[in-house]
């Protein structure tokens, strides 16, 4: 919730910003939001073509001009009326050629008219207090406009579509309905055959699995530092650091002939699959007399230990018997690079090489299919508070087992919708007793 | 002549005995005014006190120095623990009341209450002065003086009385309805609403055939509601049985071919009716794959035939209800001594009142009970009380706070929140589960929980209070002994504790043996041996306490920190004057219903239907902005 901030000074009814990225494009599209008739008043007096009533939806090809009439461009303009608009509110949208100087024209002529500039994320905010958007669309939209790969905007639209919405409002409906079946006996214990519990707690168990699948698919919308990450391990010299830099796509780290030239983790954060990965080169794996070459070995110990999947790279001239100590836990993916020089392929490696590039693409795709959780990934990716309510939710159900008093069971579920309510904003208890009343002949 | 009171109630019921309790009790010259002094304490309904969620209140009304635990325990003729096989937090203690026996001692103890003057009169507006209660009109033109007023007037206000097509004009079955107070509470500008309820039919006893019914007895050690009246002999009354029959596929069909004889579906009937209490006609229209429905044959007490039939509320002709109740196993003979009826009324739409249930749009007036848009005796008694309380409060001149209870501290507080915040669109019954924090308003916590409250407000004195909060520390005390009582397997311990099967492989407490979910009751005795001090002279209800907070030790330690972590905001206090209009962003919608709702709290907030999760962000970050002002 701490997302939204208030607005600070101004009562400024309409809001004007430009909605596509600064700098140039092929158009730009400024957009007003405002009480019915303030938004349009002010986009009329821009574009004089755009009618007192306009259809909505409909786009009104007009002359631009600022606040004393010059002309700005010629566009056209769109009417969207509340509620129906992505704020909720008036909206009109003006789309002009790209070149900034006109958007900012045209932003700076509502200014004049009385319009207030946007700070950003107040459209969406508006969006959210209008109800045209629940929190998790909301927090998408902001993730959207910040996207920074491919597939961190495909689960961001995602977001916005509603479809973390849609999953966590079913898993909430169907707790719902667990609740009411615990609830119903516990309240109307005269009327209700207790027969429901049972069944509820073995449904709670299957939730309780979906629900950490979902939270598991952190991910999405990682920060930087929370960028699912890919450690390359081996022995030294075994090639490390040229796969690395081929996958990256730069000289980034320093490769040299003689083993243990990488004294510290080198990390870089590529796309692969569409993803954003933490791609982290290591020092050589091998317990090293030399002191300096210490310090980059701890360091990649360390790296390896917080990965989420290990490159466990292996040159096929490496001295049989070399032992690579692995943190416990991390999956690991055997690569045998330098597949130019043809040697025979160790079983279950994926033979790379990064000299002609082969199996490169392969090696991509088979990274991008370990990182993903299943299914589930690349739909849409629940972002950090989001996937915290969601491990919540399912913590608050891990305690119910068949032998449990109802009412406690009752209180794990009602903690998880609690927590789940958090995603979607709402509460439950009208709910269940509309549940409880439309399944349950209750009362004497 | 003008009299003058400090607090005046109006309406002898369940609500009104505890407001005028209550205000007496706190030193206020109080009058109960009542239509029929006969009527006083009448249950209109079902001859029974508690049940599930209001088991615990009817503990709470107790805890706060009040009439209705005391009475139902002097008066009860079957007590039974409702949910016996669950947990403490939802188990709910009923009775069977002795109906003539309840309203006597109901009577009985206000009669002997200080301070308290009880009258005949029907009260018919309010004389306003400064903008604030002056004082009551009646009916006959007199006028009374007071200082506050409380008004509960059940379901008289506008009263309508249906039995198939035939209507009358009645608050209760041959009581006249009271609708000049309607028009005064619509005078001052409260927005008013119609509801409806409903009753079974009522049948001589003689004339049922219980070989043909199933017999339900009550809890063969009862139990009371008041723990304030230990010294008097209990169970005071004879005990009885009461019986089940039920519907069948004839009954069904009678009423399906006869639903357009039911002003509940010929539309003649405009009020909502309480969903927790459906009407037969209900049940079998919206459940028709039910074969059957349970019907409860009650018994209204000792020296009298009147027997109640649970759950065969209806609002058909007459005639045709004595052939449905003739299709029940067993009363196949029975005479119809009252009919079933259903009966519309005026209430007051509850978000216009403070959580002191004074109303906003006159100061010095309250309203509790049913005119609130509740059901239930007991829902209707706690807010009776906090009512009375305040309006004492109001008399003394508004010196101290007023007298409200969270909803983490009791299930009155739950309601009157909710109904405060929510307001009510159907007659609000209390459900155990209404409160987010259930696993914490166990009746049997509601002393450690009220006693306090009720000594700080001068509702219970220190006396009284004493020998209750005595029982709290011997809890305290035998909870401590027991986790200290080191239980080592020795060959002797290992031997004694497996003759009651209880396995010991390694050292545990006291405390250890009795949370195991398997350990016997003959553990008690063996505990009892080891710590006679602590453990000796526990009765029957501490002991349970004792061994249930233990084994819920654990659930009960997560719930109060899950409360601790949202208490903060959900307490955070809406400014009196606060203005929701104008605050960018808030949705026209929301505003309107934060300016009508007025909430006190950001949690009753965030309660009000169409006051969303953004809106209250909004007005979060509203308040944090004010809260560098010196808040009012």
């Amino acid at each position: 919730m701490a997302l939204l901030v208030a607005d600070g000074e101004g009562t400024a009814d309409v809001l004007v910003a430009r909605a596509t990225p600064p700098g140039a494009g092929a158009l730009s599209i400024v957009r007003l939001s405002g009480s019915p008739g303030a938004a349009l008043s002010i986009a009329r007096a821009i574009a004089p073509r755009l009618p007192a009533r306009p259809e909505p939806r409909r786009a009104y090809l007009s002359l631009f001009r600022d606040e004393t009439g010059a002309l700005l461009d010629e566009g056209l303009a769109l009417y969207f009326a509340a509620p129906r608009s992505a704020t909720g509110e008036e909206v009109v949208e003006l789309q002009s050629h790209g070149a900034p100087a006109i958007a900012e024209g045209l932003v700076a002529a509502a200014v004049a008219l009385g319009a207030r500039r946007a700070r950003p994320g107040e459209f969406t905010r508006r969006a959210l207090a209008n109800g045209r958007v629940d929190l998790a669309r909301a927090e998408g939209i902001g993730r959207l406009a910040a996207a920074a790969s491919r597939g961190e905007a495909r689960r961001a639209l995602g977001l916005v579509r509603g479809e973390l919405s849609e999953r966590v409002e079913a898993l909430r409906e169907e707790l719902l309905s667990v609740l009411a079946d615990l609830e119903a006996p516990l309240d109307f214990a005269e009327d209700v055959e207790a027969d429901g519990d049972a069944g509820a707690l073995e449904r709670v168990g299957r939730l309780r699995g979906e629900l950490g699948r979902l939270g598991a698919c952190v991910g999405a919308g990682r920060v930087d530092a929370a960028l699912p990450t890919v450690v390359l391990v081996g022995a030294p010299n075994a090639g490390k650091s040229t796969l690395f830099n081929a996958l990256v796509g730069e000289d980034r780290a320093l490769v040299t002939e003689a083993p243990g030239t990488t004294r510290d983790a080198v990390s870089e954060v590529v796309e692969i699959g569409g993803e954003r990965v933490r791609l982290v080169d290591t020092a050589g794996l091998r317990q090293v007399e030399e002191l300096v070459e210490r310090l980059g070995v701890e360091t990649a110990r360390r790296a390896a230990a917080s990965a989420d999947l290990l490159l466990l790279v292996r040159a096929p001239d490496a001295s049989p018997g070399e032992q690579e100590r692995l943190p416990e836990g991390v999956p690991v993916l055997l690569v045998a690079t330098k597949a130019d020089l043809g040697a025979a392929c160790e079983e279950g490696a994926l033979p790379v090489s990064a000299r002609t590039g082969r199996g490169l693409e392969t090696l991509r795709e088979e990274i991008s299919r370990r990182l993903g959780a299943g299914p589930e990934a690349g739909v849409w990716g629940p972002l950090p508070r989001q996937g915290e309510a969601l491990r919540r939710a399912a913590e608050a159900l891990r305690p119910l087992g068949e032998e449990l008093p109802a009412e406690l069971a009752a209180a794990g579920v009602r903690a998880a919708l609690h927590a789940l309510g958090e995603i979607t904003g709402e509460t439950a208890t009208e709910e269940l007793l509309e549940r409880i009343f439309e399944r349950f002949c209750v009362g004497k | 002549m003008r009299e003058r009171y400090e607090v005046v109630v109006v309406g002898g019921g369940h609500a009104g005995a505890e407001a005028a309790a209550a205000a007496s009790r706190l030193g206020k010259r109080t009058l109960l005014l009542t239509r029929e002094r006969a009527a006083i304490g009448r249950m209109s309904c079902n001859p029974a006190i508690g049940g599930l969620a209001k088991g615990q209140v009817v503990r709470e009304i107790d805890a706060l120095g009040g009439v209705m635990a005391r009475v139902a325990d002097r008066t009860g003729i079957q007590f039974k623990v409702l949910n016996a096989s669950r947990g403490p937090a939802v188990q709910g203690l009923r009775c069977q009341s002795d109906r003539r026996a309840y309203a006597s001692a109901v009577v009985d103890h206000l009669s002997r209450q200080p301070n308290l003057t009880i009258a005949e009169g029907t009260a018919a507006g309010f004389l306003v002065r400064g903008g604030r209660l002056a004082g009551l009109r009646l009916e006959d033109g007199a006028e009374i003086l007071c200082l506050s007023a409380v008004v509960t007037s059940g379901t008289f206000l506008r009263g309508l009385v249906h039995v198939g097509e035939r209507r009358e004009e009645a608050g209760r079955w041959g009581e006249a309805p009271c609708s000049a107070l309607s028009e005064g509470l619509r005078a001052l500008g409260l927005r008013t609403g119609r509801m409806k309820t409903g009753t079974p039919p009522r049948v001589h006893g003689k004339s049922i055939d219980r070989t043909k019914m199933l017999r339900t007895a009550g809890d063969e050690r009862p139990r009371r509601f008041s723990l304030r009246s230990r010294s008097e002999p209990f169970p005071s009354l004879p005990q009885v049985d009461c019986w089940l029959s039920h519907t069948n596929e004839r009954t069904h069909d009678l009423i399906r071919t006869n639903l357009g004889r039911s002003p509940l579906y010929s539309g003649r009937i405009e009020g909502r009716g309480p969903r927790y209490c459906p009407s037969i006609e209900d049940k079998v229209v919206r459940f028709p794959e039910r074969e059957r429905h349970t019907v409860f044959v009650e018994p209204e007490g000792h020296g009298t035939e009147w027997t109640y039939l649970g759950g065969l509320s209806m609002s058909l002709p007459a005639d045709l209800q004595v052939e449905i109740v003739r299709s029940l196993p067993g009363l196949e003979r029975a005479e119809i001594l009252r009919p079933a009826y259903a009966v519309e009324y005026d209430v007051v739409y509850p978000e216009q009142l403070e959580d002191t249930l004074e109303t906003r749009a006159l100061p010095g007036l309250f309203l509790a009970g049913q005119v609130n848009g509740t059901s239930g005796y007991e829902e209707a008694a706690g807010q009776g009380l906090i009512a009375g309380a305040n309006a004492a409060a109001v008399a003394e001149g508004r010196i101290g706070p007023p007298f409200t209870l969270g909803r983490h501290e009791a299930y009155i507080g739950v309601m009157i929140d909710d109904l405060v915040t929510l307001g009510a669109d159907e007659p609000y019954r209390l459900l155990t589960s209404r409160a987010e924090h259930r696993l914490l308003l166990g009746a049997d916590s509601a002393y450690a929980r009220l006693v306090p409250r009720a000594v700080s407000a001068g509702l219970l004195s220190e006396g009284e209070a004493e020998p209750l909060l005595e029982r709290e520390a011997r809890q305290a005390v035998a909870r401590e002994a027991l986790g200290g009582l080191r239980v080592v397997p020795d060959r002797e311990t290992v031997a004694a504790l497996g003759r009651l099967a209880v396995s010991l492989a390694e050292e545990s407490t006291g405390a250890g043996l009795l949370r195991r979910p398997d350990s016997p009751g003959e553990l008690r005795g063996w505990l009892e041996e080891r710590l006679p001090g602590p453990l000796g002279g526990l009765d029957e209800e501490e002991w349970s306490r004792l061994v249930n907070d233990l084994r819920y030790e654990g659930f009960l330690r997560r719930e109060r920190e899950a409360l601790e972590r949202v208490r903060r905001s959900e307490e955070k206090k809406i400014p009196a004057g606060f203005r929701y209009a104008g605050i960018p962003g808030l949705s026209a919608e929301a505003a309107e219903k934060l300016e009508r709702h007025r909430p006190r709290t950001l949690g009753q907030a965030a309660r009000i239907p169409g006051v969303t999760a953004a809106a209250v962000t909004l007005l979060l970050a509203r308040l944090a902005i004010r809260g560098g002002e010196a808040a009012a």
